[in-house]
């Protein structure tokens, strides 16, 4: 880990030492582990680095922010002495993933509105999505939609998780969970002085599915049915050739 | 080794969910009875949502009954009519059980069912074993006597219309008592992703009164017919047959039940049934508590399809 660390930090070192004469203006530059996140049927959640040099001292905080995703929710309700699913809501227009990592506490670094305004408030974005159908205690689905969330990691908030050194290298680990939400995700990159951004970098990550996984999930959730004959066949003869093979060799 | 599920959408170890085929195998093939009432709620204590765990139960079925069905099938255990029959109930059941299924996941509520039934379900048949093995086991000494006399028939079946000639069987009878016994397996297929034998087998040897040498066969058949329709129903109508989990679940049922099976000779039934008893109130009661214990979280995430 440690050196992985020190080696990412030289080659922001060397990156800003190639870049900055050139783009002497400069006030961020940003790097990441990977811009393209292949997910296999092995794939069980990866870390993504990333990585910059500052030109000018500040604060850093960066926002990995994944396309808006449809959930489900239930509530259970109290009847009698059994607990019993009282309610079902679809949350939609809330980002599958939200990962926030700032080298000082964010609520410290801005002030609401531009938070609100960056998609920097996790409160903000459960109150921004829709519920529905629209329950009559929405504030209380709100809280437990981004409480949820921040349970099962798919929204992180690291108030220490970027690391500056030297205030010109900064460093963040961030850990994809296992279940992403495909497609473009954004990254934002914002040094920040004095209650105010100075500075953005705007840069995507692409998530997609490869390999027999791809082809396996859009061949279920596409045609379901041939799927379905496909797959029953395959159990079939599986059953009765496996079967018959292991009647024989243990008699 | 982890994988990730595709139609799950969960990171699981696959060595886990063999294993869980292994174990349910291994049980069934031990003491000849299906094992899918154990796998469905086993995939729903590791996290599975309960639909595809209902669905894939459905479907590894039909990778766990194929051998044993061929098998009765060529020694000629199986009343076709009687099978065809069964089959014409059991897929309006399962058609019928899918779209409710649809219907009650969608408002949220088909977690709580499957709770319920299965509770209901594993507690009637965990109890009954429970009995029916002790007593069993008390009689022990004394074997041969306790064979009871078949029944004066039931009139109301002999009242039913629309009876028909079943060969095979011996039997003559109204095709509405096989229709109706079909659907309701039908329906459970698609609600439990069960096969439905424990209910199939005794009401068919004391109810129908067929003969012992075909109610294996014809009701292995049947279900083997049974779950590939609600397998499929289950994959095309709700995306609830997910591909790794069903694989790893026959292909360790496979091997179990055979290992099951030569063991089984060497011990007895009672015995063996006991211990499937016991197993089947574990569960029964696990799952139960879920419904009294209050929640850690009242608030949980679903699936959307």
């Amino acid at each position: 880990m440690r050196l992985v660390n020190l080696c990412l930090m030289g080659l922001a070192a060397l990156m800003t030492a190639w870049v900055t004469p050139v783009l002497a203006a400069e006030p961020l530059v940003v790097g990441t582990s990977n811009d393209l996140v292949k997910v296999t049927s092995h794939f069980t959640g990866r870390e993504l680095l990333v990585y910059g040099a500052l030109s000018q001292p500040g604060q850093v905080i960066v926002l990995l922010r994944s396309p808006a995703a449809t959930e489900a929710m239930l509530r259970k309700t109290r009847t009698g002495p059994i607990w019993l699913t009282g309610a079902k809501v679809t949350v939609t227009g809330a980002p599958g993933i939200w990962e926030m990592l700032s080298s000082a506490p964010a609520d410290q670094l801005l002030p609401l509105a531009t938070r609100q305004l960056l998609g920097l408030d996790p409160d903000y974005l459960s109150r921004q999505a829709c519920y529905r159908p629209e329950p009559a205690d929405v504030a209380a689905w709100q809280q437990a939609f981004l409480k949820n969330k921040l349970r099962r990691r798919d929204y992180v908030v690291q108030s220490q998780g970027v690391h500056i050194e030297g205030g010109q290298l900064f460093s963040a680990r961030m850990a994809l969970p296992a279940s992403l939400p495909l497609g473009r995700y954004t990254l934002d990159t914002f040094l920040v002085r004095h209650g105010q951004v100075v500075a953005r970098q705007k840069q995507h990550i692409e998530v997609q599915q490869t390999g027999f996984q791809a082809w396996i999930a859009r061949f279920a959730s596409q045609d379901g049915w041939l799927y379905g004959i496909v797959l029953t066949l395959t159990l079939a003869a599986m059953g009765l050739g496996l079967g018959i093979l292991m009647q024989r060799r243990l008699n | 080794m982890e994988l990730f599920l595709p139609v799950a959408h969960m990171a699981v170890n696959i060595w886990l969910i063999i294993g869980f085929g292994l174990i349910v195998g291994f049980l069934s093939g031990l003491t000849g009875v299906g094992g899918g009432f154990l796998i469905t709620p086993l995939l729903i204590f590791v996290g599975v949502p309960p639909l595809v765990a209902v669905g894939t139960g459905a479907a590894q079925i039909v990778g766990a009954s194929a051998v044993g069905s061929y098998a009765h099938w060529r020694m000629g255990n199986v009343d076709m009519r009687m099978a065809f029959i069964l089959l014409a109930g059991s897929w309006m059941g399962g058609l019928l059980g899918v779209h409710v299924a649809r219907i009650l996941d969608a408002s949220g509520y088909f977690g709580l069912v499957v709770t319920f039934l299965y509770v209901g379900l594993l507690g009637f048949i965990g109890i009954s074993m429970l009995v029916e093995s002790t007593l069993a086991m008390r009689r022990g000494h004394h074997p041969g006597k306790h064979k009871k006399k078949a029944r004066a028939g039931i009139s109301w079946l002999d009242r039913l219309p629309w009876r028909m000639e079943f060969p095979v069987s011996g039997l003559r009878l109204s095709i509405l008592a096989p229709v109706l016994l079909g659907f309701a397996v039908g329906i459970m297929a698609a609600l439990m992703g069960v096969g439905g034998g424990f209910v199939m087998v005794p009401i068919m040897l004391y109810l129908l009164k067929m003969p012992t040498r075909v109610v294996v066969g014809t009701s292995l058949f049947q279900l083997l017919f049974t779950s590939a329709e609600v397998g499929i129903l289950q994959a095309g109508m709700n995306h609830a047959v997910d591909p790794y989990l069903v694989l790893a679940l026959v292909l360790g049922s496979i091997f179990g039940t055979q290992f099951g099976a030569r063991l089984g000779a060497l011990m007895r039934g009672e015995q063996l049934r006991l211990v499937l008893a016991l197993v089947v109130m574990g569960v029964a009661i696990k799952m139960g508590l879920g419904l009294v214990i209050p929640p850690e979280h009242l608030y949980s995430m679903a699936r959307v399809v």
